[in-house]
């Protein structure tokens, strides 16, 4: 074993000393004076002690031992437990560990005087000093190994009379002083220690290397009648005998500059039962005799046999596996213990009374978790203090018991380890949260008022985010709990929060048992095998035959499917990792590429030929084909989910995870890789990643902060389709009127088509021409759907579908496209409702180039964004400038950034709220004179008489449009 | 191997790839291997070949080519690897004479395919002369010398430069793929 070995071994040790005597600490500054817990203490100060004389550290051995003797002056009841005690012990403890931690840190010798303060009395003091030979006579024994090894002669008395436990404790004590030394003689010996002996003094020889007298009682939890030592150069003098020949320095090599002084060797190493070593000993034993069955079975060709054979070797394998996973299992108490420590200093520190609360039961966690949650569980028991726990005047005042109690708990939970940190504080006003991400821009207006209690509790772990009006020393900065969530979920954890305002919170983090091994579903795309951890896996759809084209629906090149009534979007797994299908060409056996990437790519022609259609209903249709069949992945993401398509599955495994080569690092696609049974390796997926190669990351942002439950009331759209799958939707109340028409009456000029209608010429609009990426295909007869407008246009439909009521509640986030201004699913299906504005400025751009008509302006205040957008549109269709707001700061910002002729507002925003919004309406009405318009989606007396009473008289019904453009038109 | 370097000869592993011969200093040189599948990576730079596992480690494999010119290529059926010792492993073997970095030459293990090895081969260390300048700039980056053996010449590749610009292609071409 070489020095630095040894130090190393010094530092695991004397870091898990000064644990045990902090706990030890801790709990006798809480329950008073346990006779068990001072010599736990005791022990492990004197153990740090000898091990660091030994060492020839110093300033470990110093501190220790004036620690120690604090210790001993407590146990000893010289000495009365109080307040400036345990803080000492405890700053001093602190000090401990930076030079456990750093061996070659200077003393500082206000340590040791703070310490000394208490006993100033040593060992010398308390016995009495005697000459050696009053003990033993050295003559008798033979001390030449003593001499050479230049070692300290120490000779003392005990007294069982004054000491009634002595007896008791004789075998301990040799222990404990074999340790440092050698015990050379005990007079009388033990083994003659009779009833009658038992009383008469003892007297002990003992030789060490360490100098320090104090050795002795400190090893021996005794007071020593009579004492004497004798240093090595003096034992010369005792016979003349030659000196001795080598003077061996066992410590020589041992600098503490051979350990750096960062080591953090504690984090390196893992204490392993002996009993979980002899298991795997006995496990590799049995794998021995596995692998000769195996070799005999092999070289008989005895079928059977070898087949038992694999069934011992999947036994033995597994047990070994889960064996080795127990080696790794750390106890959560190594880390608990701990922050008793940072809640009592910290409730000091804040003048604030609590206390630690913890329950463990018998939780073991993998190492390396361990390790990296002690970190982010400080700042949440931190928080909970800081944050949570009030003034205990303030408790009082709230009818609370004046001492806070934290609770740090840990429990396993289906399969997973849940660790909670529970407080009876002030909880957390999800209202309050939600302010103060307004106040930081996080959140506008109606996103905040869009999230729920436990979105809004969630509010804390966005970076940046920090409710304390002033930062202190411990938190409020609004670093950390960003940091805090993100640990845990690299780690597989979730963490959420519950509050009562008024009563605490608590918060929850769920951690897998251990990370070295995970469940996984392996997956392939040409050769590239790939697992994907079961936990992000909500559930796998199979489409077969059929259902692949039915079942996949494509909306502005992106394809759906419906589950369960929901749109799910799907990515293409091989078109996001950018792998080019092959197939194999069954006439040339050669491999080629697949052109069919998507749904779209497969489908048959609407006019299939005679050929196709003998094909298509023969014995044998490729397209209802079983074997014709993909999988949908249903990957859970947060809140969210998407769908992977994949063409295979192969199995489902237990893998262990090896980190990826640097140079691979920067594919954030994968989190690791992995060897399978075959041999073959596996990339592991981090779904998180593929979402954002995927651009997924940002519409989930948007459903968050977007989504909305807007009550509305139902109105009547029509459905129509180009003549391929897509289903569109009009609102009525934007429709004019609907006209069949033959496609001979389309008149092309100039690369437009046109219908004469009553001597003028209407621009017939095709939308696909908006929407690249949709088909269409139609027949002879179309139909044409005139909007409310100024201009003579309207938008040709293969088919006209229906006219339907739902209400208004439309999505706009899940289908992006600049010329879709939402969608909603209807029947099962996905219905789009095309922008008609975007539209036209997408075909007509010269349309909108020039000037405003009147050169009037229009602002629509709605928090229902379909409706604000659709109005939006309208007008600017009809020749005025148009913008719309769907939150009170939005308002504001534009009132006061552009003047508007009109502003169209509804009437239940203007009343609900803080009267902010009304405030700035009337105000900017006053000063720009705007004309504002309320309206409602009914229109009874209740909304009339209130909205008399603001001033906003008459009330306009939301959805007459055109209404509202002739009273515009009429100002 | 120390000895070697003390009496000024060193130790090479030869080999080629498309017809042109290189090699390596073996102090460098883990072992030689049959190429068994390689499990393609997606989504990373076309100078990374992919995976293979080697004794139940995982190999990265490179296509050296690849770091000449974007053009050029070694053939995906090559059949050898040459694997590289970690830094630990190039320190111990040499006693501590030759220190590279660990970052380059980490624990998990890179490999260079190649069409075929050649020989082992002990040389007189002023057998290596200065490569010509005429030679691209880009195969200049990685050429540490050239060596006659047979009159055939030998380019002697410095394997810390090419990992070095492994790293950088394989971080420039992410920073590519993020920014697209």
């Amino acid at each position: 074993m070489s020095s630095s070995d040894i130090l190393q071994d010094f530092i695991i040790e004397a870091m898990d000393n000064l644990q045990q005597a902090e706990t030890a600490l801790l709990k006798l500054e809480a329950g008073g004076t346990n006779k068990e817990t001072i010599a736990s203490l005791f022990r492990s100060l004197h153990t740090i002690k000898g091990n660091a004389g030994f060492l020839q550290l110093d300033p470990i051995k110093k501190i220790a031992h004036a620690m120690e003797n604090i210790a001993g002056g407590l146990r000893d009841q010289t000495l009365t437990a109080s307040k400036p005690v345990f803080d000492t012990l405890l700053r001093s403890a602190d000090v401990l560990k930076k030079h456990i931690i750093n061996l070659s840190l200077p003393l500082d010798p206000a340590v040791i005087d703070e310490l000394e303060q208490f006993t100033k009395k040593d060992i010398r003091e308390k016995s009495d000093v005697v000459t050696f030979e009053t003990l033993f006579d050295l003559a008798h024994f033979d001390l030449t190994e003593v001499k050479q090894k230049r070692l300290h002669l120490f000779a003392f008395q005990l007294d069982p009379q004054k000491d009634s436990e002595l007896k008791d404790k004789i075998t301990h004590l040799i222990d404990e002083l074999e340790k440092f030394g050698t015990l050379l003689a005990v007079d009388p010996p033990i083994e003659s220690w009779g009833n009658s002996e038992a009383r008469s003094p003892v007297n002990f020889l003992f030789a060490s290397v360490i100098e320090d007298p104090d050795i002795v009682r400190a090893g021996i939890e005794s007071e020593p009648v009579k004492f004497s030592h004798k240093k090595p150069q003096e034992l010369d003098t005792i016979k003349n005998q030659s000196p001795p020949s080598a003077t061996v320095h066992v410590n020589q090599e041992l600098t503490p500059s051979q350990v750096p002084a960062d080591t953090t060797s504690s984090d390196m190493t893992v204490r392993i039962s002996v009993k979980l070593l002899d298991n795997l000993m006995n496990l590799a034993s049995e794998l021995l005799l596995v692998r000769n069955r195996n070799i005999q079975a092999v070289a008989r060709k005895d079928i059977s046999l070898i087949q038992s054979v694999n069934n011992q070797l999947n036994q033995v394998t597994s047990d070994i596996q889960s064996t080795v996973l127990q080696t790794r299992m750390k106890p959560v108490n190594s880390i608990f213990n701990r922050y008793t420590r940072v809640v009592r200093d910290l409730s000091a520190q804040l003048e604030k009374h609590a206390t630690l609360i913890i329950s463990e039961n018998n939780v073991e966690l993998d190492k390396s978790i361990i390790d990296s949650i002690a970190d982010p569980l400080t700042h949440l028991i931190r928080n909970a203090i800081d944050h949570g726990i009030e003034l205990p005047a303030e408790r009082l005042a709230t009818g609370k018991c004046e001492y806070g109690t934290v609770r740090l708990s840990a429990f396993y939970q289906a399969g997973q380890v849940a660790i909670q940190i529970s407080d009876d504080g002030k909880g957390m006003d999800p209202e309050k949260l939600k302010k103060t991400a307004i106040r930081k821009g996080l959140l506008t207006e109606d996103q905040a008022t869009a999230l729920s209690t436990r979105e809004a509790l969630n509010l804390i772990f966005v970076a940046g985010f920090s409710t304390v009006e002033t930062v202190t020393e411990i938190s409020g900065r609004g670093v950390g709990m960003d940091v805090v969530q993100s640990t845990f979920k690299k780690l597989g954890g979730i963490i959420d929060i519950e509050s009562i305002p008024g009563k605490g919170s608590t918060i929850t983090v769920k951690l897998p048992l251990t990370l070295a091994i995970i469940q996984t579903l392996i997956v392939s795309i040409e050769n590239c095998l790939f697992a994907i951890p079961q936990n992000n896996i909500a559930e796998v759809v199979w489409l077969h035959g059929d259902d692949c084209y039915q079942k996949i629906k494509t909306i502005d090149s992106r394809e759906v499917h419906i589950l369960r009534g929901s749109m799910l979007p799907l990515i293409r797994f091989a078109e996001v990792l950018k792998i080019d299908k092959t197939y194999v060409d069954p006439e040339t056996g050669m491999k080629k590429p697949d052109r069919r990437k998507q749904r779209a790519d497969r489908r048959q022609s609407s006019n299939p030929t005679p050929e196709q259609l003998e094909k298509r209903t023969g014995l044998v249709d490729r397209r209802k084909s079983i074997s014709n069949s993909i999988y949908i992945i249903v990957i859970r993401y947060g809140t969210y989910k998407f769908g992977l398509v994949l063409d295979s599955i192969l199995t489902t495994e237990e893998i262990v995870i090896k980190p990826l080569h640097n140079q691979l690092s920067h594919t954030s696609v994968f989190s690791g890789t992995t060897i399978l049974g075959d041999g073959k390796i596996a990339l592991i997926l981090d779904v998180t990643a593929l979402t954002i190669i995927a651009k997924f990351d940002k519409i989930e942002n948007d459903i968050v902060a977007k989504q909305r439950n807007v009550h509305t009331v139902n109105q009547r759209v029509l459905l129509f389709s180009l003549g391929s799958d897509e289903l569109f939707a009009l609102p009525l109340f934007l429709i004019s009127r609907v006209e069949e028409i033959h496609a001979s009456g389309i008149h092309p000029v100039g690369g437009k088509e046109y219908i004469t209608r009553s001597g003028t010429g209407l621009r017939m609009i095709r939308i696909e021409d908006a929407l690249p990426g949709f088909k269409s295909h139609y027949s002879q007869s179309i139909f044409l759907i005139i909007p409310k407008s100024i201009r003579p246009f309207g938008f040709a439909a293969a088919q006209i579908i229906d006219t339907i009521e739902c209400d208004f509640d439309i999505n706009t986030t899940a289908i992006r496209s600049e010329c879709i201004a939402g969608s909603r699913v209807m029947n099962e299906k996905p219905v789009l409702f095309p922008d008609i504005h975007k539209i036209m400025l997408a075909i007509e751009p010269d349309w909108f180039a020039g000037e405003f008509i009147n050169n009037q302006s229009v602002l629509i205040i709605d928090d229902n964004f379909f409706y604000a957008s659709v109005a939006t549109s309208f007008f600017l269709n009809n020749g005025y400038m148009s913008m719309c707001a769907s939150s009170e700061s939005e308002t504001s910002q534009m009132i006061e950034t552009s003047n508007f002729t009109f502003i169209i507002i509804d009437i239940e925003i203007l009343l609900s709220g803080n009267g902010k919004l009304s405030k700035t309406i009337s105000d900017s009405r006053r000063t720009k004179k705007e004309l504002v318009i309320a309206v409602a989606e009914i229109v009874d007396s209740e909304i009339e008489s209130l909205a008399t009473e603001r001033g906003y008289t008459p009330i306009r019904y939301k959805y007459d449009l055109s209404g509202l453009l002739d009273i515009m038109r009429i100002t | 191997m120390s000895e070697s370097i003390v009496s000024k000869h060193r130790t090479i592993l030869t080999f080629s790839i498309n017809g042109t011969f290189y090699c390596f200093d073996s102090v460098y040189v883990k072992e030689v291997q049959h190429c068994t599948e390689i499990t393609r990576v997606p989504l990373t730079a076309p100078c990374i070949r992919g995976l293979v596992t080697i004794r139940g480690q995982v190999v990265l494999v490179v296509d050296i080519m690849r770091l000449f010119d974007e053009h050029r290529y070694t053939s995906e059926d090559s059949p050898a690897l040459i694997l590289f010792k970690s830094a630990m492993e190039i320190s111990q073997s040499t006693r501590s004479e030759i220190q590279v970095d660990q970052s380059l030459f980490s624990e998990k293990l890179i490999a260079v395919q190649a069409d075929q090895i050649l020989d082992v081969i002990t040389m007189d260390d002023k057998k290596f002369d200065a490569p010509p300048d005429h030679l691209s700039q880009q195969a200049l980056r990685f050429i540490e010398s050239v060596t006659f053996i047979d009159s055939e010449p030998y380019c002697m590749l410095n394997p810390a430069l090419l990992i070095g610009s492994i790293n950088q292609l394989t971080n420039d071409f992410h920073q590519g793929v993020s920014h697209a």
